[in-house]
């Protein structure tokens, strides 16, 4: 009995049959391999023909060079225009008259495509229309229909990706496990590989050739990221040699905290070596604003440079009074000197992710920055009271500093941390100043604040 | 040189006609296959745009011995085992150890009465078991080839086909559709 049923299945379904759709063999074609050219003995041909061809070619070089070079560049710079035509962002008023395209693709709303006849249409005009922002377009409005009818989390995520991108012209670019955002310069429209694997079955019930013809598009370039920064945080200065009239001395055995005005330094040094100056690491502060430019150059790492203009105020020393007394040298600290600093900031920073996950990325910071200081000013604290007076200037010096930090970007803001550590001092009669800090650094694309 | 003989040495060379005709020589057929194996027309004309695809740029392998057809539903039962575990939908109902029946969609296909109840009854089980039945009954494969094919234990396979055909043929007696399984 069981034989015979497997056998009466076998015999009705071995033959069962149904007509695929026109759409199928459609989105088929595409994907099958190039008709090959002729082989071989056209090979053999063209090799006996080389030389001949050689000989010819180098007699007419000489006399032809010149021309077949401006014809090169003229055809180079014609591409390039024809590229740059294809890309261009479409004014929605003007869309009737630059692209067609973009109207023909309207009329597919709402219950339309479900049909499947309407969706071959539709898939030719997709493979037809030069990858323009009406198609970005479309497939937003795709997702917002299949939300409508009460689809999962999933399919508003990739909706609100989409819109968002769509919207707002952002060009970054993040791959997800699941899906891939869109990079989106210059209206050019990049696929999501699986596009439809992760969306609920009511956005799938949309021909998969559609899903197919989206696939076939480029990966767009990724391209400099520009953004408006802000930061402010803390610096310390770190005094680390102190000069004499004629000697230098390191300062490195402090034997009690100095305070100003009351503190001692004992350093048993003898008076030939005056110290003059005392140190204070007391921390001051600094703000930062200008521009940053941001570059993804792998999937895991991104690069960071810019323009920042950096203030910044520290207390940095004090002089001394020197007293000897029972064979011990002692100093007083007296006078404080307040520094203040205006600096042009050019950092260099490798980021790497550690996490990037629903539009949340975390990531290192490792880069290095050069400042140049455009001025660099010490004023003298009148002693007990509030007032200073100028004591010295000097500009145009350069420092290097080492950055470490970590960074998160949510949607299109980012945020970051940065220890800062000074390499090259600043000299100051007397001192030497190292300047380090903490930063913390709100960034904003600037696109977006332009259009706000 | 007979006919197909002479279609595959056509299709390698990449005409384009010679690929339209085959595939309009066994698309009905082999889109029937992938319909066993799915939920939906959609997803069956999917596996099949996916198996041609393979058909094509495998064709090359094609070495004349035995059937094409038979060649080619090998290529369209692995492509639709790999859509399967491939999509969210069927991937849990793969791993699924109980019978609960899906409601199909209402796809008004034009086939005979007893053809339709039985690839309803088939395409209501869950992948897992459809997929295992489908592998049996109408394939043609053992137990032991559908366990390494599955990744799944012999013993797996052997239950969920005895529990699967039960069903159906419950389901098709009490549908009165029972000269199925009569002796001949």
């Amino acid at each position: 009995m069981s034989n015979n049923f497997e056998h009466n299945v076998k015999s009705i379904l071995d033959d069962f049959a149904l007509a695929p759709s026109e759409a199928v063999w459609k989105s088929i074609e595409p994907e099958l391999p190039k008709k090959r050219k002729r082989r071989a003995i056209i090979w053999w041909l063209a090799a006996a023909c080389v030389p001949t061809i050689l000989g010819i070619g180098l007699a007419l070089n000489s006399t032809s060079n010149k021309k077949d070079k401006s014809t090169a560049k003229n055809n180079v710079i014609k591409t390039q225009n024809e590229n740059k035509e294809d890309f261009k962002p479409i004014n929605t008023t003007e869309k009737a008259s630059i692209n067609p395209k973009a109207n023909e693709l309207s009329q597919y709303t709402d219950n339309k495509i479900n049909t499947t006849s309407n969706q071959s249409d539709l898939q030719s005009i997709l493979l037809k229309s030069k990858r323009n922002k009406a198609s970005i377009i479309f497939l937003n409005k795709l997702i917002r229909d299949a939300k409508k009818s009460g689809t999962p989390k999933k399919v508003s995520l990739i909706n609100n990706t989409y819109k968002q991108i769509a919207t707002t012209k952002s060009i970054e670019y993040n791959e997800h496990k699941r899906y891939d955002e869109l990079l989106w310069k210059d209206s050019l429209v990049v696929p999501i590989p699986n596009f439809l694997e992760s969306v609920d079955t009511k956005v799938e019930n949309v021909n998969p050739s559609f899903a197919a013809t989206i696939r076939c598009l480029p990966q767009p370039k990724k391209s400099w990221i520009f953004q408006i920064a802000i930061s402010g945080g803390s610096s310390v200065v770190e005094n680390r040699t102190f000069f004499t009239n004629s000697n230098q001395i390191e300062l490195s055995n402090i034997n009690t905290p100095p305070t100003v005005g009351g503190g001692v330094l004992t350093t048993g040094v003898t008076p030939n070596n005056t110290i003059k100056y005392l140190p204070l690491p007391q921390n001051g502060f600094h703000i930062k604003a200008g521009l940053i430019a941001n570059k993804p150059i792998s999937k895991k790492f991104n690069i960071q440079t810019g323009a920042l203009y950096t203030f910044r105020n520290n207390k940095s020393f004090a002089t001394l009074d020197s007293v000897m007394s029972n064979n011990i040298f002692t100093e007083k600290a007296n006078t404080i000197y307040q520094n203040q600093a205006h600096t042009l900031e050019i950092p260099f920073q490798l980021q790497t992710q550690l996490y990037n996950k629903r539009q949340i990325n975390i990531y290192l910071i490792t880069g290095a920055s050069i400042n140049w200081q455009l001025s660099n000013t010490y004023l003298q604290q009148i002693t007990n009271t509030n007032r200073y007076l100028l004591n010295s200037q000097n500009r145009n010096t350069f420092l290097f500093t080492l950055q470490t930090g970590v960074g998160v970007k949510f949607k299109n803001v980012n945020a970051q941390i940065i220890l800062n550590k000074g390499l090259t001092p600043i000299h100051q009669t007397g001192v030497k100043n190292y300047f380090s800090g903490i930063d913390a650094m709100v960034m904003m694309p600037l696109k977006s604040i332009i259009k706000r | 040189m007979n006919s197909t003989h002479q279609l595959v040495k056509d299709c390698i060379k990449n005409s384009r006609q010679a690929q339209e005709a085959l595939y309009k020589q066994y698309a009905s057929v082999m889109l029937g296959l992938c319909y066993r194996y799915t939920i939906s027309i959609e997803d069956a004309e999917d596996v099949l745009q996916e198996g041609f695809i393979k058909v094509f740029h495998n064709i090359e392998k094609y070495r004349n011995e035995g059937d094409l057809g038979a060649w080619i539903r090998k290529i369209m039962v692995n492509t639709a085992l790999t859509y399967l575990n491939k999509h969210n939908k069927y991937k849990k109902e793969m791993q699924l150890d109980e019978i609960q029946m899906h409601p199909l969609t209402d796809e008004n296909i034009e086939v005979k009465l007893e053809t339709k109840e039985l690839i309803e009854t088939i395409r209501q089980l869950p992948a897992g078991y459809q997929t295992i039945f489908n592998l049996v009954a109408v394939e043609g494969f053992s137990h032991v080839e559908i366990a390494d094919l599955m990744k799944i234990n012999v013993n797996t396979v052997r239950s969920q086909y005895k529990r699967a055909r039960g069903i159906i043929i419950k389901k098709l007696t009490n549908n009165e559709i029972i000269h199925l399984y009569n002796e001949q």
